[in-house]
């Protein structure tokens, strides 16, 4: 029988919550195991060893810190396989790894890609579509028709324009008007002020 | 205890001694071949003794300062791109080697025939690829690399050829600091444990280096004494997936830091996911240029690499931001002062290298 295994990095009420709403297939073992993982990895470590499925991996507050770790591990041990594609909605797709906050609601028609986070009310429109491995902040809104490349960061509470493309690596601080076209594959941090470039992405 | 005196660190005379003795005439880390992706692509170096194109015509990599022939204007203002210079005041072209290939309305304007110019190139830098990384020289005719670096630091370099990917990340952040102390920060081993206890100390164990310190006290005769590896603490986790040839100096196991003078700071990369370089470079005595370049490897496969940088730059941000408080407070209270410093044993090659400046520059 195959064990899932349910990655939290944090314990707050928000992504226990979000797991109630989830439906698993009849025949997987529900497991939780709440992991606090610090900087010595040993956590990590502990999660290569199990032998089970994998359904989220959130931490809302550090994810891009500890991602990469966790990615190495995870794409490295065969023995961890994703759990299956799932559905909500009409015609709503969510990849698997996916994870889909509180109070968010995905209209007809959207996909969300492969381990996307999805935080709690957001609302994503009809047709819209977030790629893979995104970051959707607390109460992001996409509007009908927008479409979000792969690896894209989208801050607490920004509004994404009708019609908008966002290349894959942005990071998105300010709301964005309709059809907006971004191809700026920048990535802004807070590293004291500068800006960091990814090249030849 | 030995004295040093504060005034190395913010006197403007110093600084142009070091420029003119050091900079320019010492071997340099540039950029690597990620910064170079293509055939026909160029990276802009910005450096002590001027700003410098690198530039790639296939698998011939050249150098030469950013600067027209005609009056001297800025060739290229962006950091990459590709290597057709067109110089934005009259035009004047020049090609990816440097060489000036054309100048609007010369018989013209200029009543000049290009079979009479008696300039036809860039003015040249000599450029010296280790690995994937390119170092460059202001001098025309340079010193030997191998009189710079040990070859110890050259192998261990040349390990690193056809291991970069593509894909990188860079960043330039302005500092009030001198270039040397933040040097001499990183070449301490006892710093850590007191400044970085809740981030680098966490990844490597310091205590375990907390011996007895073997002091030097003989001057340093020749350059390469200048640049080291500081074998400063045991790493508490060897991240053993993407080990590879770079990692495996003193069997990946240590913390090494790769200390190449003047300016150029290696940290032991990720588990061999990439190299991260630090360049510090000087722009004035109470001011340095902190460029940081993170460098994907091969080794990642398809591990998507946007994680890893993130991963990497999150935790060099806590360690450098304690770094960078700390010596940005030392320069503040050091140009308030006509006090001296007072160094101890440990400090032994931070003191060894402020005696050579002072007998080979200052004195």
């Amino acid at each position: 029988m195959n064990k899932l295994v349910n990655i939290l990095v944090d314990k707050s009420r928000l992504s226990q919550n979000a797991l109630l709403g989830v439906s698993l297939p009849s025949d997987v073992q529900s497991s939780i195991v709440e992991l606090e993982i610090d900087r010595l990895d040993n956590q990590l470590n502990l999660i290569a060893n199990l032998n089970g499925l994998v359904l989220n991996l959130v931490s809302p507050e550090t994810f891009s810190l500890y991602r990469g770790k966790l990615y190495q591990i995870l794409s490295s041990n065969k023995n961890i396989l994703p759990f299956d594609n799932f559905s909500s909605g009409q015609d709503v797709r969510v990849a698997r790894w996916s994870f889909i906050g509180e109070n968010s609601n995905i209209s007809s028609s959207a996909k969300v890609g492969l381990s996307t986070y999805i935080g709690p009310n957001v609302v994503i429109g009809a047709n819209s579509k977030v790629g893979n491995f995104c970051w959707l902040g607390e109460g992001v809104v996409i509007a009908p028709g927008a479409v979000i490349g792969n690896n894209v960061t989208i801050h607490d509470g920004v509004r994404i324009g009708t019609g908008s493309q966002i290349e894959k690596f942005n990071e998105i601080r300010q709301d964005l008007l309709a059809n907006t076209n971004l191809t700026i594959k920048s990535i802004q941090t807070d590293f004291y002020g500068s800006i960091a470039y990814i090249h030849n992405v | 205890m030995e004295n040093l005196d504060y005034k190395r660190y913010y006197n403007s005379d110093n600084f142009d001694l070091e420029n003119k003795k050091i900079f320019s005439k010492l071997w340099v880390f540039a950029c690597s071949i990620a910064d170079l992706p293509n055939y026909n692509s160029y990276f802009l170096a910005k450096m002590p003794f001027g700003e410098i194109i690198i530039s790639r015509e296939g698998d011939y990599f050249s150098a030469f300062h950013n600067k027209c022939l005609h009056r001297g204007h800025p060739l290229v203002t962006e950091q990459r791109g590709e290597s057709n210079f067109v110089c934005p005041y009259h035009n004047w072209c020049y090609g990816a080697n440097g060489g000036l290939t054309h100048i609007p309305g010369d018989t013209d304007f200029y009543f000049a025939d290009k079979d009479e110019y008696t300039f036809d190139r860039l003015q040249p830098v000599s450029i010296k690829r280790l690995g994937d990384f390119f170092f460059i020289n202001a001098q025309e005719n340079p010193l030997a690399i191998e009189e710079q670096f040990n070859s110890e630091i050259i192998s261990n370099l040349e390990k690193t050829r056809n291991k970069i990917g593509a894909i990188s990340l860079s960043l330039s952040l302005p500092l009030k600091f001198n270039w040397k102390l933040i040097f001499e920060n990183l070449r301490d081993p006892l710093h850590p444990i007191y400044l970085h206890p809740t981030s680098l100390t966490q990844e490597v164990d310091f205590y375990a280096s907390q011996t007895k310190p073997v002091v030097n006290e003989d001057p340093i005769i020749s350059l390469k004494e200048l640049s080291s590896f500081s074998r400063d603490g045991d790493l508490r986790n060897v991240h053993a997936p993407y080990k590879n040839d770079f990692m495996l100096c003193d069997n990946g196991e240590n913390y090494l830091n790769w200390l190449l003078f003047p300016f150029t700071h290696i940290p032991c990369p990720d588990g061999g996911a990439l190299y991260s370089v630090e360049n510090y470079v000087p722009v004035s005595a109470g001011e340095t240029r902190f460029d940081l370049h993170l460098y994907i490897t091969k080794g990642t496969g398809k591990t998507s690499p946007i994680p890893i940088l993130y991963d990497w730059l999150m935790k060099a941000k806590v360690v450098l931001g304690e770094d960078f408080d700390a010596v940005t407070a030392l320069q503040k209270l050091i140009e308030q002062s006509d006090q001296q410093q007072n160094l101890g044993a440990y400090e032994h090659q931070n003191l060894r290298i402020n005696q050579f400046l002072d007998s080979y520059l200052y004195e």
